[in-house]
């Protein structure tokens, strides 16, 4: 795994074989990456929860908001 | 079509996590910048993803202003929406990328950066307004405005063409150039992150429409009495 090459025995990063030291990084782009998709995904989740509660309370007879 | 949504979605979620086997894995690793150039996976491809999405909306709000059809402004306003969230992907992992590779998260004045920040401004602008305005000329104004800024789009991926500026050359045309099987693993990103994009605009489009048949059903029953009649 690509990751694992630049980290030496004792856990510190070897700047030799890995100059950037983008291991972090990578991982904070790409977790990055998908919590703004999936934040976007769970406001879709609630406005289509809501309109469904909106929905049932119209198809209830005599009910006027 | 509501029986390809699921099936759709199964494909779009194998082919995504197949693209993230490709970038982290099977992708060479970069002899100068290491793994963080692996950045680029994402970072390009929704970039490209966006600036679709900001073409779609500008052809919907042309269409709209031409023939007022409320089809198009949904498409129009799905396609902002979404291409804002693509944009802000581009935003943040770009910095990400520029701390450990320029020294610095941001390069103040530096043409792409900054018209990129503006083109995000603009969209955001064009979702506010959409938003918050009752009027109902709100659609006719957002539609002007997205094609103003749609202007922007040629403006920001020609910007590292004609000025000097710090961010990498473009990696098809222009002056850069890229190992084979790096653009193969960048094709297949784009690839995954189009068909997901799609989802995501048929879902909020569908939403949409939804939310605007309640809201005539909602105007509808304002006009009618307790007894069912016209008021």
């Amino acid at each position: 795994m690509p990751w694992n090459r630049c980290w030496t025995r004792a856990g510190v990063c070897d700047e030799r074989k890995c100059p950037m030291s983008g291991n972090g990084y990578l991982f904070a782009a790409y977790a990055a990456t998908w919590i703004i998709h999936i934040a976007y995904l769970g406001t879709i989740v609630r406005r289509y929860s809501r309109l469904q509660r909106e929905i049932e309370d119209l198809k209830k007879p005599g009910v006027r908001s | 079509m509501k029986r390809a949504f699921p099936i759709l979605g199964v494909l779009t979620a194998v082919l995504l996590s197949y693209a993230l086997y490709e970038a982290l894995v099977a992708a060479p690793t970069e002899q100068t910048m290491g793994d963080v150039q692996r950045i680029f996976y994402y970072h390009v491809p929704s970039a490209w993803t966006a600036f679709t999405l900001f073409l779609i909306n500008f052809v919907a709000s042309i269409l709209y202003l031409v023939r007022r059809n409320p089809a198009a402004d949904i498409v129009a306003l799905v396609s902002a929406e979404v291409g804002v969230v693509f944009c802000t992907v581009v935003l943040v992992t770009g910095p990400i990328w520029a701390r450990p590779v320029w020294g610095i998260w941001w390069a103040p004045g530096d043409i792409r950066l900054t018209s990129t920040l503006v083109l995000w401004l603009i969209y955001v602008s064009y979702l506010v307004l959409r938003r918050f305005s009752s009027s109902g000329q709100t659609p006719t104004l957002a539609a002007a405005l997205a094609v103003l800024g749609a202007l922007c789009v040629p403006f920001v991926y020609f910007s590292i063409w004609f000025f000097r500026t710090q961010h990498p050359q473009p990696v098809m045309g222009g002056g850069g150039s890229i190992d084979p099987r790096m653009l193969h693993v960048l094709l297949i990103n784009w690839l995954a992150f189009s068909c997901f994009a799609f989802m995501v605009c048929w879902s909020r489009y569908r939403l949409e429409s939804l939310q605007r048949e309640v809201e005539q059903a909602h105007a509808l029953e304002s006009l009618l009495d307790p007894r069912g009649s016209l008021r």
